[in-house]
Protein backbone atom coordinates (compact mmCIF):
# COMPACT_ATOMS: atom_id res chain seq x y z
CA UNK A 1 0.00 0.00 0.00
CA UNK A 2 1.04 3.51 -1.00
CA UNK A 3 2.47 5.75 1.87
CA UNK A 4 0.84 8.92 2.30
CA UNK A 5 3.55 11.72 1.81
CA UNK A 6 4.62 12.52 5.59
CA UNK A 7 4.66 16.37 5.96
CA UNK A 8 8.36 16.67 6.73
CA UNK A 9 9.31 14.82 3.20
CA UNK A 10 6.58 17.31 1.80
CA UNK A 11 8.83 19.86 2.86
CA UNK A 12 11.79 18.51 2.31
CA UNK A 13 10.73 18.16 -1.63
CA UNK A 14 9.54 21.58 -2.16
CA UNK A 15 13.11 22.73 -0.44
CA UNK A 16 14.43 21.05 -3.05
CA UNK A 17 12.90 22.09 -5.73
CA UNK A 18 13.56 25.50 -5.12
CA UNK A 19 16.71 25.05 -4.96
CA UNK A 20 17.04 23.38 -8.43
CA UNK A 21 15.57 26.64 -9.37
CA UNK A 22 12.05 26.70 -8.88
CA UNK A 23 9.47 24.92 -11.15
CA UNK A 24 10.32 23.81 -14.49
CA UNK A 25 10.63 20.23 -16.26
CA UNK A 26 13.60 18.64 -14.88
CA UNK A 27 13.43 20.11 -11.57
CA UNK A 28 9.50 18.57 -11.50
CA UNK A 29 11.48 15.47 -12.99
CA UNK A 30 14.30 14.78 -10.21
CA UNK A 31 11.87 16.04 -7.14
CA UNK A 32 9.60 13.31 -8.96
CA UNK A 33 12.41 10.57 -8.48
CA UNK A 34 13.47 11.57 -5.11
CA UNK A 35 9.61 11.32 -3.88
CA UNK A 36 9.38 7.93 -5.92
CA UNK A 37 12.55 6.18 -4.09
CA UNK A 38 11.56 7.63 -0.98
CA UNK A 39 8.04 6.46 -1.03
CA UNK A 40 9.93 3.17 -2.22
CA UNK A 41 12.34 3.25 0.58
CA UNK A 42 9.47 3.96 3.40
CA UNK A 43 7.43 1.28 1.94
CA UNK A 44 10.32 -1.46 2.39
CA UNK A 45 10.91 -0.24 6.11
CA UNK A 46 7.10 -0.38 6.89
CA UNK A 47 7.21 -3.88 5.33
CA UNK A 48 10.18 -5.14 7.62
CA UNK A 49 8.04 -3.58 10.92
CA UNK A 50 9.61 -0.02 11.41
CA UNK A 51 7.12 2.38 12.66
CA UNK A 52 5.53 5.21 9.65
CA UNK A 53 7.41 8.19 11.45
CA UNK A 54 10.67 6.42 12.39
CA UNK A 55 10.60 5.26 8.72
CA UNK A 56 9.96 8.85 6.81
CA UNK A 57 13.00 10.26 9.24
CA UNK A 58 15.04 8.05 8.33
CA UNK A 59 14.49 7.92 5.13
CA UNK A 60 14.61 11.91 4.89
CA UNK A 61 18.07 11.79 7.37
CA UNK A 62 19.53 9.77 4.44
CA UNK A 63 18.79 12.24 2.20
CA UNK A 64 20.61 15.08 3.89
CA UNK A 65 20.03 18.61 3.41
CA UNK A 66 18.12 19.62 0.86
CA UNK A 67 20.64 22.71 -0.38
CA UNK A 68 23.26 20.70 -0.22
CA UNK A 69 21.52 17.37 -1.97
CA UNK A 70 20.29 19.92 -5.04
CA UNK A 71 23.99 21.82 -5.05
CA UNK A 72 25.73 18.15 -5.48
CA UNK A 73 22.81 17.76 -8.35
CA UNK A 74 22.76 21.10 -9.90
CA UNK A 75 26.57 20.05 -11.41
CA UNK A 76 26.06 16.87 -13.36
CA UNK A 77 22.67 17.06 -14.10
CA UNK A 78 21.84 16.16 -17.72
CA UNK A 79 19.73 18.70 -19.74
CA UNK A 80 16.35 19.31 -19.83
CA UNK A 81 15.47 17.77 -23.46
CA UNK A 82 13.93 20.36 -25.72
CA UNK A 83 10.18 19.64 -27.07
CA UNK A 84 10.46 16.48 -29.53
CA UNK A 85 9.29 18.96 -32.44
CA UNK A 86 12.45 21.12 -31.97
CA UNK A 87 14.84 18.64 -31.26
CA UNK A 88 13.90 17.17 -34.72
CA UNK A 89 14.01 20.55 -36.07
CA UNK A 90 17.31 21.68 -34.46
CA UNK A 91 19.05 18.11 -35.92
CA UNK A 92 17.33 18.33 -39.48
CA UNK A 93 19.24 22.08 -39.00
CA UNK A 94 22.67 20.53 -37.91
CA UNK A 95 22.38 18.40 -40.87
CA UNK A 96 21.81 20.81 -43.01
CA UNK A 97 24.81 23.01 -42.12
CA UNK A 98 27.32 20.18 -41.72
CA UNK A 99 26.11 19.04 -45.32
CA UNK A 100 26.24 22.45 -46.72
CA UNK A 101 29.99 22.68 -45.37
CA UNK A 102 31.05 18.98 -46.33
CA UNK A 103 29.37 20.09 -50.09
CA UNK A 104 31.30 22.60 -50.28
CA UNK A 105 34.43 21.05 -49.08
CA UNK A 106 33.44 18.66 -52.23
CA UNK A 107 33.73 21.40 -54.93
CA UNK A 108 36.91 23.05 -53.44
CA UNK A 109 38.86 19.89 -53.04
CA UNK A 110 38.60 19.19 -56.77
CA UNK A 111 40.21 22.46 -57.31
CA UNK A 112 43.48 21.53 -56.14
CA UNK A 113 45.73 18.30 -57.02
CA UNK A 114 46.25 16.07 -53.94
CA UNK A 115 46.40 19.13 -51.59
CA UNK A 116 43.65 18.17 -48.99
CA UNK A 117 44.73 18.97 -45.32
CA UNK A 118 44.53 22.67 -45.00
CA UNK A 119 41.20 22.58 -46.87
CA UNK A 120 39.86 20.47 -45.05
CA UNK A 121 41.38 21.91 -41.47
CA UNK A 122 39.23 25.18 -42.45
CA UNK A 123 35.55 23.46 -43.92
CA UNK A 124 36.24 21.39 -40.97
CA UNK A 125 36.59 23.83 -38.50
CA UNK A 126 34.12 26.22 -40.13
CA UNK A 127 31.30 23.68 -40.17
CA UNK A 128 32.08 21.87 -36.93
CA UNK A 129 30.72 24.75 -34.54
CA UNK A 130 27.59 25.31 -35.66
CA UNK A 131 26.76 21.98 -36.95
CA UNK A 132 27.24 20.53 -33.26
CA UNK A 133 25.51 23.94 -31.15
CA UNK A 134 22.96 23.05 -33.28
CA UNK A 135 22.43 19.27 -32.41
CA UNK A 136 20.73 19.09 -29.43
CA UNK A 137 22.11 17.48 -25.83
CA UNK A 138 25.95 17.48 -26.94
CA UNK A 139 26.72 20.89 -25.54
CA UNK A 140 24.81 22.15 -22.92
CA UNK A 141 27.03 24.13 -20.21
CA UNK A 142 29.40 26.63 -20.56
CA UNK A 143 32.46 25.61 -18.64
CA UNK A 144 34.43 28.54 -19.33
CA UNK A 145 37.96 28.32 -17.79
CA UNK A 146 38.07 24.37 -19.09
CA UNK A 147 36.91 25.23 -22.70
CA UNK A 148 38.80 28.44 -22.83
CA UNK A 149 41.56 27.48 -21.49
CA UNK A 150 41.88 24.59 -24.10
CA UNK A 151 40.50 27.01 -27.15
CA UNK A 152 43.62 29.51 -26.57
CA UNK A 153 46.07 26.55 -26.14
CA UNK A 154 44.83 25.12 -29.58
CA UNK A 155 45.12 29.15 -31.21
CA UNK A 156 48.95 29.76 -29.50
CA UNK A 157 50.19 26.38 -30.81
CA UNK A 158 48.82 26.54 -34.14
CA UNK A 159 50.05 30.13 -34.19
CA UNK A 160 53.17 29.17 -33.73
CA UNK A 161 53.27 26.62 -36.30
CA UNK A 162 51.96 28.90 -39.01
CA UNK A 163 54.95 31.11 -37.65
CA UNK A 164 57.41 28.48 -37.73
CA UNK A 165 56.67 27.59 -41.10
CA UNK A 166 56.53 30.92 -42.49
CA UNK A 167 58.91 31.05 -45.55
CA UNK A 168 62.00 33.11 -45.60
CA UNK A 169 64.65 32.98 -48.03
CA UNK A 170 67.98 33.99 -48.47
CA UNK A 171 70.03 33.91 -51.44
CA UNK A 172 74.19 33.71 -51.59
CA UNK A 173 76.29 33.46 -54.39
CA UNK A 174 79.74 31.41 -54.27
CA UNK A 175 82.65 33.20 -56.09
CA UNK A 176 84.79 30.35 -57.85
CA UNK A 177 87.34 31.55 -54.97
CA UNK A 178 86.65 32.74 -51.99
CA UNK A 179 84.07 29.72 -51.06
CA UNK A 180 84.91 29.46 -47.56
CA UNK A 181 84.53 33.58 -47.10
CA UNK A 182 81.21 33.17 -48.85
CA UNK A 183 79.39 30.65 -46.74
CA UNK A 184 80.02 32.73 -43.42
CA UNK A 185 76.61 34.00 -42.46
CA UNK A 186 76.00 37.64 -44.00
CA UNK A 187 74.06 38.96 -41.02
CA UNK A 188 72.64 41.81 -43.22
CA UNK A 189 71.59 39.20 -45.82
CA UNK A 190 69.71 37.04 -43.57
CA UNK A 191 68.21 40.23 -41.85
CA UNK A 192 67.14 41.27 -44.85
CA UNK A 193 65.01 37.95 -45.34
CA UNK A 194 63.20 38.39 -42.28
CA UNK A 195 59.54 39.08 -42.72
CA UNK A 196 60.05 41.29 -39.76
CA UNK A 197 63.18 43.55 -41.22
CA UNK A 198 60.95 43.64 -44.50
CA UNK A 199 57.88 45.25 -42.95
CA UNK A 200 56.02 41.74 -43.11
CA UNK A 201 53.56 40.96 -40.45
CA UNK A 202 54.46 37.52 -38.96
CA UNK A 203 50.85 36.44 -39.39
CA UNK A 204 49.28 37.61 -42.13
CA UNK A 205 44.99 38.30 -41.97
CA UNK A 206 44.10 34.77 -43.31
CA UNK A 207 46.01 33.11 -41.19
CA UNK A 208 44.71 35.31 -38.00
CA UNK A 209 40.99 34.78 -39.76
CA UNK A 210 42.11 30.68 -40.05
CA UNK A 211 43.50 30.66 -36.03
CA UNK A 212 40.07 32.34 -34.92
CA UNK A 213 37.83 29.35 -37.16
CA UNK A 214 40.32 27.21 -35.21
CA UNK A 215 39.73 28.47 -31.95
CA UNK A 216 35.56 28.05 -32.02
CA UNK A 217 36.42 24.98 -33.50
CA UNK A 218 38.41 24.25 -30.02
CA UNK A 219 36.39 25.86 -27.91
CA UNK A 220 32.85 23.95 -29.19
CA UNK A 221 35.01 20.78 -28.86
CA UNK A 222 35.69 21.23 -25.32
CA UNK A 223 32.34 22.14 -24.72
CA UNK A 224 31.23 18.64 -25.29
CA UNK A 225 30.46 17.51 -22.10
CA UNK A 226 30.33 13.77 -22.89
CA UNK A 227 33.99 12.19 -23.61
CA UNK A 228 31.84 9.50 -25.94
CA UNK A 229 30.14 11.96 -27.77
CA UNK A 230 33.53 14.39 -28.32
CA UNK A 231 34.73 11.10 -29.59
CA UNK A 232 31.81 10.52 -32.00
CA UNK A 233 31.74 13.55 -33.16
CA UNK A 234 35.27 13.40 -34.60
CA UNK A 235 34.86 10.23 -35.58
CA UNK A 236 32.30 11.16 -37.97
CA UNK A 237 33.61 14.37 -38.88
CA UNK A 238 37.11 12.52 -40.06
CA UNK A 239 34.39 10.14 -41.40
CA UNK A 240 33.16 12.82 -44.00
CA UNK A 241 36.14 14.08 -44.59
CA UNK A 242 37.52 11.00 -45.77
CA UNK A 243 34.38 10.24 -47.66
CA UNK A 244 34.98 13.58 -49.23
CA UNK A 245 38.62 12.99 -50.13
CA UNK A 246 38.24 9.43 -50.77
CA UNK A 247 37.16 9.21 -54.59
CA UNK A 248 39.13 12.02 -55.52
CA UNK A 249 42.26 10.45 -54.28
CA UNK A 250 40.90 7.44 -56.57
CA UNK A 251 40.08 9.70 -59.69
CA UNK A 252 43.70 11.51 -58.80
CA UNK A 253 45.45 8.25 -59.16
CA UNK A 254 43.63 6.77 -62.14
CA UNK A 255 44.67 10.17 -63.60
CA UNK A 256 48.70 10.39 -62.78
CA UNK A 257 49.01 6.53 -64.49
CA UNK A 258 46.59 7.44 -67.31
CA UNK A 259 48.68 10.77 -67.83
CA UNK A 260 52.37 9.17 -67.65
CA UNK A 261 50.88 6.50 -70.48
CA UNK A 262 49.53 9.46 -72.82
CA UNK A 263 52.91 11.10 -71.89
CA UNK A 264 54.84 7.89 -72.63
CA UNK A 265 52.63 7.75 -76.08
CA UNK A 266 53.52 11.52 -76.71
CA UNK A 267 56.81 10.62 -76.71
CA UNK A 268 57.27 7.57 -78.76
CA UNK A 269 55.17 9.36 -81.38
CA UNK A 270 58.12 11.78 -81.30
CA UNK A 271 60.58 9.15 -81.53
CA UNK A 272 58.68 7.24 -84.36
CA UNK A 273 57.67 9.82 -86.68
CA UNK A 274 60.13 12.66 -85.62
CA UNK A 275 57.56 14.88 -84.59
CA UNK A 276 54.97 15.70 -82.19
CA UNK A 277 51.51 14.24 -82.63
CA UNK A 278 49.32 17.00 -83.04
CA UNK A 279 46.42 17.95 -81.35
CA UNK A 280 43.73 15.73 -82.77
CA UNK A 281 46.03 13.01 -83.24
CA UNK A 282 46.60 13.07 -79.24
CA UNK A 283 42.61 13.68 -78.69
CA UNK A 284 41.67 11.15 -81.55
CA UNK A 285 44.11 8.73 -79.24
CA UNK A 286 42.34 9.44 -75.86
CA UNK A 287 38.52 11.14 -76.02
CA UNK A 288 37.14 8.38 -77.20
CA UNK A 289 37.79 6.31 -74.03
CA UNK A 290 36.76 7.94 -70.92
CA UNK A 291 37.49 11.35 -71.11
CA UNK A 292 35.69 14.17 -73.25
CA UNK A 293 36.55 17.63 -73.64
CA UNK A 294 40.34 17.12 -73.16
CA UNK A 295 43.15 19.93 -74.01
CA UNK A 296 46.47 18.93 -75.55
CA UNK A 297 48.88 21.51 -76.10
CA UNK A 298 51.97 20.32 -77.94
CA UNK A 299 55.62 21.63 -78.03
CA UNK A 300 54.88 25.54 -79.86
CA UNK A 301 58.38 25.38 -81.61
CA UNK A 302 61.24 22.90 -82.68
CA UNK A 303 63.31 24.43 -79.59
CA UNK A 304 60.62 23.56 -77.47
CA UNK A 305 60.20 19.85 -76.09
CA UNK A 306 57.92 19.77 -73.90
CA UNK A 307 54.12 19.27 -73.92
CA UNK A 308 51.28 19.50 -71.75
CA UNK A 309 47.43 18.42 -71.46
CA UNK A 310 44.70 18.55 -69.66
CA UNK A 311 41.16 17.31 -68.88
CA UNK A 312 38.29 17.89 -66.71
CA UNK A 313 37.56 15.97 -63.44
CA UNK A 314 35.03 13.05 -64.10
CA UNK A 315 33.53 14.23 -60.74
CA UNK A 316 33.63 17.49 -60.85
CA UNK A 317 33.29 19.02 -64.44
CA UNK A 318 33.57 22.38 -63.72
CA UNK A 319 37.87 21.61 -62.99
CA UNK A 320 40.14 19.54 -64.27
CA UNK A 321 43.32 18.07 -63.68
CA UNK A 322 46.63 18.95 -65.80
CA UNK A 323 50.10 17.26 -66.68
CA UNK A 324 52.96 18.76 -67.82
CA UNK A 325 56.21 16.51 -70.18
CA UNK A 326 58.20 17.86 -66.55
CA UNK A 327 56.29 15.69 -64.68
CA UNK A 328 54.15 18.67 -63.13
CA UNK A 329 50.79 17.78 -62.21
CA UNK A 330 48.26 20.08 -61.20
CA UNK A 331 44.20 20.98 -60.48
CA UNK A 332 42.61 23.53 -62.49
CA UNK A 333 39.22 25.40 -61.32
CA UNK B 1 26.70 -8.53 7.79
CA UNK B 2 29.92 -6.63 6.77
CA UNK B 3 31.10 -3.57 8.62
CA UNK B 4 30.49 -0.52 6.27
CA UNK B 5 33.18 0.01 3.59
CA UNK B 6 34.90 3.57 4.78
CA UNK B 7 33.45 6.20 2.53
CA UNK B 8 36.69 7.72 0.67
CA UNK B 9 37.10 3.49 -0.79
CA UNK B 10 34.27 3.27 -1.77
CA UNK B 11 34.06 6.68 -3.75
CA UNK B 12 37.30 5.66 -5.19
CA UNK B 13 35.14 2.73 -6.88
CA UNK B 14 31.72 4.27 -6.52
CA UNK B 15 31.59 4.31 -10.65
CA UNK B 16 33.04 1.01 -11.27
CA UNK B 17 30.26 -0.70 -8.53
CA UNK B 18 27.03 1.02 -10.46
CA UNK B 19 28.49 0.37 -13.74
CA UNK B 20 28.97 -3.39 -12.60
CA UNK B 21 25.46 -3.58 -11.03
CA UNK B 22 23.90 -1.88 -13.95
CA UNK B 23 25.44 -4.78 -16.41
CA UNK B 24 22.49 -6.90 -14.80
CA UNK B 25 19.77 -5.23 -15.91
CA UNK B 26 18.20 -1.70 -15.36
CA UNK B 27 16.97 -0.27 -11.24
CA UNK B 28 16.22 2.54 -10.57
CA UNK B 29 17.53 4.23 -7.57
CA UNK B 30 15.75 2.63 -4.44
CA UNK B 31 16.68 -0.69 -6.35
CA UNK B 32 20.15 0.14 -6.67
CA UNK B 33 20.75 1.29 -2.97
CA UNK B 34 19.51 -2.45 -1.94
CA UNK B 35 20.85 -4.73 -4.44
CA UNK B 36 24.17 -2.68 -3.82
CA UNK B 37 23.46 -3.33 0.18
CA UNK B 38 22.85 -6.90 -0.63
CA UNK B 39 25.50 -7.91 -3.02
CA UNK B 40 28.27 -6.24 -0.75
CA UNK B 41 26.91 -7.87 2.88
CA UNK B 42 26.58 -4.37 3.87
CA UNK B 43 29.53 -3.18 2.98
CA UNK B 44 28.46 -0.63 0.48
CA UNK B 45 26.30 1.89 1.99
CA UNK B 46 25.33 4.25 0.07
CA UNK B 47 22.87 6.89 0.70
CA UNK B 48 20.25 8.79 -1.70
CA UNK B 49 21.80 12.20 -1.18
CA UNK B 50 25.41 10.13 -2.33
CA UNK B 51 23.69 8.16 -5.07
CA UNK B 52 21.74 10.83 -7.25
CA UNK B 53 24.61 13.07 -8.11
CA UNK B 54 26.40 10.13 -8.60
CA UNK B 55 23.84 8.82 -11.39
CA UNK B 56 23.44 12.23 -13.04
CA UNK B 57 27.49 12.01 -13.54
CA UNK B 58 27.25 8.80 -14.98
CA UNK B 59 24.40 9.92 -17.08
CA UNK B 60 25.99 12.80 -18.46
CA UNK B 61 29.21 10.77 -19.41
CA UNK B 62 26.56 9.00 -21.47
CA UNK B 63 27.47 5.92 -19.48
CA UNK B 64 23.65 5.25 -18.73
CA UNK B 65 20.52 6.03 -19.66
CA UNK B 66 17.48 6.95 -17.61
CA UNK B 67 13.75 6.60 -18.47
CA UNK B 68 10.94 6.65 -16.27
CA UNK B 69 8.88 3.20 -16.81
CA UNK B 70 5.53 2.22 -15.26
CA UNK B 71 5.34 -1.32 -14.75
CA UNK B 72 2.18 -3.05 -14.83
CA UNK B 73 0.95 -2.51 -10.98
CA UNK B 74 4.10 -0.78 -10.17
CA UNK B 75 4.45 2.89 -9.66
CA UNK B 76 6.12 5.24 -12.53
CA UNK B 77 9.57 4.92 -11.94
CA UNK B 78 13.13 6.21 -13.37
CA UNK B 79 14.79 3.54 -14.54
CA UNK B 80 18.33 3.37 -15.67
CA UNK B 81 20.11 1.23 -18.01
CA UNK B 82 23.36 0.89 -19.05
CA UNK B 83 24.69 1.85 -22.89
CA UNK B 84 27.52 0.64 -25.06
CA UNK B 85 29.59 3.60 -23.76
CA UNK B 86 28.78 2.58 -20.53
CA UNK B 87 29.54 -0.99 -20.90
CA UNK B 88 33.15 -0.13 -22.37
CA UNK B 89 33.93 2.12 -19.76
CA UNK B 90 33.06 -0.38 -16.93
CA UNK B 91 35.43 -2.74 -18.86
CA UNK B 92 38.34 0.14 -18.58
CA UNK B 93 37.56 0.36 -14.98
CA UNK B 94 37.68 -3.31 -14.14
CA UNK B 95 40.50 -3.47 -15.42
CA UNK B 96 42.61 -0.52 -13.76
CA UNK B 97 40.49 -1.66 -10.48
CA UNK B 98 42.37 -5.38 -11.42
CA UNK B 99 45.60 -3.19 -11.53
CA UNK B 100 45.37 -1.66 -8.32
CA UNK B 101 44.51 -4.57 -6.63
CA UNK B 102 46.87 -6.16 -7.89
CA UNK B 103 49.63 -3.79 -6.83
CA UNK B 104 48.22 -3.32 -3.73
CA UNK B 105 48.16 -7.05 -2.91
CA UNK B 106 51.83 -7.27 -4.11
CA UNK B 107 52.40 -4.51 -1.55
CA UNK B 108 50.58 -6.51 1.31
CA UNK B 109 52.39 -9.43 0.30
CA UNK B 110 56.09 -7.96 0.52
CA UNK B 111 55.27 -6.23 3.84
CA UNK B 112 53.69 -9.55 5.12
CA UNK B 113 50.87 -8.60 6.11
CA UNK B 114 48.80 -11.38 3.53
Amino acid sequence: MREPLHSRASTFLEALEAALGGPGQRSAEVVAEVQSDLEAAVAAAIARGEEPAAAWARALDDLGDPQELAAAMRGPLPPERPARAMEHARRAAAVLVAGFFAYTAWAVRSWDYGDRLGLFLFFGALGFPPAVLLWPGIVWRWNALFSTVNAVALVVLAGFLVVGGTHTVATYELAATGADEALLVDGEALAAALPAETGEPLLEREHVLALLILAAAGLVLSLIQQAGQRRRVLLIGAGILVLIDLPYTIEEHLFVREARHAAAWVEAEHARTGSWPKGEEFTERYEPLWIDDLWYSPPVSAEDETFSFQWPRYLQHSAGLGYHSDGTIWGND
Amino acid sequence: MTKAFPPELVRGCAELVLLTLLLSRPMYGYEILTTLEERGNGGFQFKQGTLYPLLYRLEREGWIEAAWVEPEGAKRRKTYRITRDGRRAQRTKAAEWARLQAAVQALLVEAGDA
